[in-house]
Order: structure tokens, then sequence, then C-alpha cells
């Protein structure tokens, strides 16, 4: 299975066209104004509050493989998006945008209309 | 009085009543924007209209404008014409700022803003009038009101301490919601959640979606005599009416952070509300925090929320910590969050 990553960088207003709504929590200690999209398999979901989460595999250009924590919006926010514990499962192949997480560290703040299903 | 000096004295006369004439006019007309005023912007922190606080003052040498209790920069104040930069937040923390240009003319200061050369819509600010202490009116504030809106200053002026709280602060690690503890009453009440406010016969008991909080605002006792040492995180409230204004005092409150960036609140910090209904049925929230060990003058925020429907329900909120451990995990922080536990808040 070939899974690989790229980064798109913008800068400025980026993170303000992004759908992605993470208020209320320091979203912009932990992010950075940098949009990147990451390829891999859903390994784990958590589907709860502060934050739905999804955990996903991915495939480094260099073969080695990452784990990384997309970070999504609260329970309410998800559900009136139309998102139920059901929309992205374990085994799912997926392509997705977001914010950056800052110093390199393997996280991303997922836009929910960014989600790709590979497979 | 030899001549010389009796010339000298009439150029200086002339030269003071020059100065004087020069000056006066300027100073009146400036003198026009000095006070206490209710802004208001069309593009609030989530671009929907917002309330705030303008408040202009002069130290003798310089004009000094706050907006919600926080300074800002000042481009220009002249006869007719004020220009400022305003700092606010995003919903996601991300600091912002938008440049208000506007005219005073027969009492209201109006004009647009701007962010980036961008317009952000009109705004406009009308003095504040001292309002007398009527007779309590109640009214029936019950229902579920929908997430606030407001303007979201960014910078405040904080005291030694508030700025050594402020930078021993990480908010990747020590912010209390991460790992679902309570974010706090001055936390939630501007956070992006509904609240239900029932009426309970000598108290008012609000539910705040954010963390499943329950708060009781007692409308017939003073504090108890242990207040300065309750430390709660929702604190201790007591209210009354004014006219029909519910006016709540909240004490008691644990130290911790009013912000996800984290701006301080002491436990001696006082939380003052003012919850009233306009003509159209919007409910406004006005809160003052006065914290003199953090800030050098009182943070000021005014909101508003809109009722939801009869049939409108709050909710859950269950809170699991999970992801924040796994997430450290992930990033090979758990060490680092051990050994910040005198930080925790």
């Amino acid at each position: 299975m070939k899974i690989f990553y790229w980064l798109f960088v913008f800068l400025g207003s980026a993170v303000l066209l992004s759908k992605s709504v993470i208020g209320h929590h320091a979203y912009n200690a932990n992010y950075t104004d940098e949009r990147g999209s990451i390829e891999g398999v859903v390994v784990e979901v958590f589907w709860g509050n502060p934050h739905v989460h999804y955990y996903l595999q991915v495939t480094n250009n260099d073969g080695s493989q990452s784990l990384w924590n997309l970070e999504s919006e609260n329970l309410g926010m998800m559900t009136r998006a139309g998102w139920t514990i059901d929309t992205l499962q374990v085994g799912n192949r997926i392509r997705v945008f977001g914010s950056l997480g800052r110093e390199g560290r393997p996280r991303l703040a997922m836009e929910l209309n960014s989600v790709e299903f590979l497979d | 009085m030899n001549t010389d000096k009796a010339l000298s004295l009439k150029k200086l006369l002339f030269g003071g009543l020059c100065l004087l004439f020069y000056i006066f006019p300027v100073a009146q007309a400036q003198e026009n924007f000095l006070g206490i005023w209710q802004i208001w912007v069309e593009s609030g922190y989530e671009l929907r209209p917002a309330y705030g606080t303008l408040s202009i003052e002069t130290n003798q040498e310089n004009w000094e404008v706050y907006v919600d209790g926080g300074p800002v920069v000042v481009l220009d104040l002249n006869e007719e014409n004020i220009r400022f930069e305003l700092d606010w937040v995003d919903l996601r923390d991300t600091p912002r700022i938008s440049v208000l240009e506007g005219v005073l003319d027969n009492g209201v200061i109006s004009g647009h803003a701007t962010e980036d050369g961008e317009e952000r819509g009109e705004w406009k600010a009308l003095r504040l009038v001292e309002q007398d202490n009527f007779p309590p009116n109640p009214v029936d504030l019950s229902g579920i009101w929908g997430p606030p809106d407001y303007i979201g200053k960014n910078v405040f002026d904080l005291t030694d301490a508030g700025w050594e709280a402020h930078e021993a602060y990480d908010p990747t690690l020590d912010d209390p919601m991460l790992r679902c503890m309570s974010d706090g009453l001055i936390r939630m009440s501007h956070g992006p959640f509904d609240v239900e406010v029932l009426n309970a016969g000598n108290r008012i008991v609000m539910l705040y979606e954010d963390m499943h909080e329950i708060r009781r605002v007692y409308l017939d006792r003073d504090f108890p005599d242990s207040i300065g040492s309750l430390n709660q995180s929702m604190g201790y409230s007591i209210g009354h009416w004014e006219g029909s204004t519910l006016v709540v005092e909240t004490r008691g409150l644990k130290r911790s952070v009013w912000d996800a960036p984290g701006m301080p609140i002491s436990p001696d910090a006082i939380f003052t509300e003012r919850w009233y209904l306009d003509d159209s049925g919007v409910l406004h929230i006005e809160f003052s925090m006065n914290d003199p060990e953090n800030y050098q003058r009182p943070v000021l925020m005014h909101q508003i929320r809109t009722k939801q429907p009869d049939n409108a329900e709050v909710s859950p909120y269950s809170c699991d910590p999970h992801p924040f451990y796994r997430g450290l995990d992930i990033e090979g922080r758990l060490d680092e969050y051990w050994g910040r536990s005198r930080y925790r808040l």
C-alpha cells in the first residue's frame, strides 16, 4: 500500500478560510497557519468531547510509518454537520486537509468537508 | 518697567493668547470624544454584530483609548475624527487587528472598519448614560440562549503578577479543559455554547452546555463567610434586580485562566454581570471582571445571545480526556506534562 503525504502552504488568511473551527481551545498554540494534506488509514476513532479525534497511520516518503492525530470538532458541532460515529471507521483510507501542528508535531486540525475516501 | 521689558511682556501676552486661541478650539473639540461609549461593530469575532465598551481618556499628554478594558493603539484623534487599531481574536484564538475610523457628529461616532485594507463593516458608538437605580422589576429570563456574540478584545494591561502567570502558562499542557476539568465561569460565559436559564424561586439556575456545569444565582442572601477560601471553578453567585436588569456578583473563583491562551484569574477576582433583554428579546450580558492582582483595570465584555426555540434542547456534554493523553503520547510529551504539575490549573 503506497501512502504518502504532502504539504500545501498558504500564508496569512488560510486559517480563516478553513472550515474547521476548533474554537475555545488553544487552537493557535497547537496549530500553525500552514495547511497541509495527509493520506493514511484510520486506525482509531475517538467519538466524544471535548473534540472528536481520528488517528491515522501514514507511510512517509522514506517508507517509515507515522501515527497522526487528526483533531475535529465537539460532538454537537459534528452532529450538526451531519457526521456520526460511523462516518469515518477504522480501516478507511482517506486524504484530508487541515492546519498543521506546531513544531512539526504529527497533528492536523482537520477540515470536515475536505475528507476524501481513497478506497 | 522699562520699554524693552514692556515690549517683551506684550509679546508674551500676545503669543500666549494666540496659543490659547489655537489650542482651545482643538482641545474643546477633542474633549467631545472624552468619556465612555457603547460601541457596536457590524462584524464581531465571528463576523456577526457585537457590542463593547469604548473608553476615551486623556492623561494631559496623550489620549488613551480602551475597548472592553484593554488598550488600543490610537492612530489619529482630532476635532471630529478618530482612528484606532482594535485588536481581537477570532474563535480559533488567532490574533486579528481591525482599523476603526469614525466621525463624531451629533453625539454619535460612526464609521467603517477595515482589516488589511478589506472592508469589515460599519461601527458606531453612543455615549453611555449613567442609569438610575430603579426599583426591582424582575423579568423572565428563562429559556435556552444560544452561543454569544462579542467583540473578542485580545490585549489587556496586565500587572507584573499577571504577566508572570500568563508567561508561565503553557496552553498545550496546562489548560484544565484538556483534562476535562471545568474551564470555569468566566471562560464558559463566553464560550461557543448554549446556556439554559431556569427560575427557581429564591434562586436562578443556569445550566451551561459547556462541561454541563450548573450555577445557582441566589437572590435572597449574601456571600458566605468562607467565600475567601471557596476556590471553586464556578465561584459563588448572588444576584438582585435593578429595574428589569439582573445584577449578579460572583466571588470565590479558583485561580485559573479565562481563555485558552491563558489570561489569568486570581481567587480575589470579582465578577459582575448585568443581564437584561432589549426590545427585540435579545439577551444582553455585560460583565466586568475586577482582578487587581492581574489587571491594571477591569476586563469588560458585552455579549448578546438569542433565544432558542421552545423545543430546543441543550446537547449532552460528556468529556473524556483520552485524546489529550493520546496526543501527548504520540508526540512524546508525556514526561514534559508530568513535570509541569505545579503549573496545573
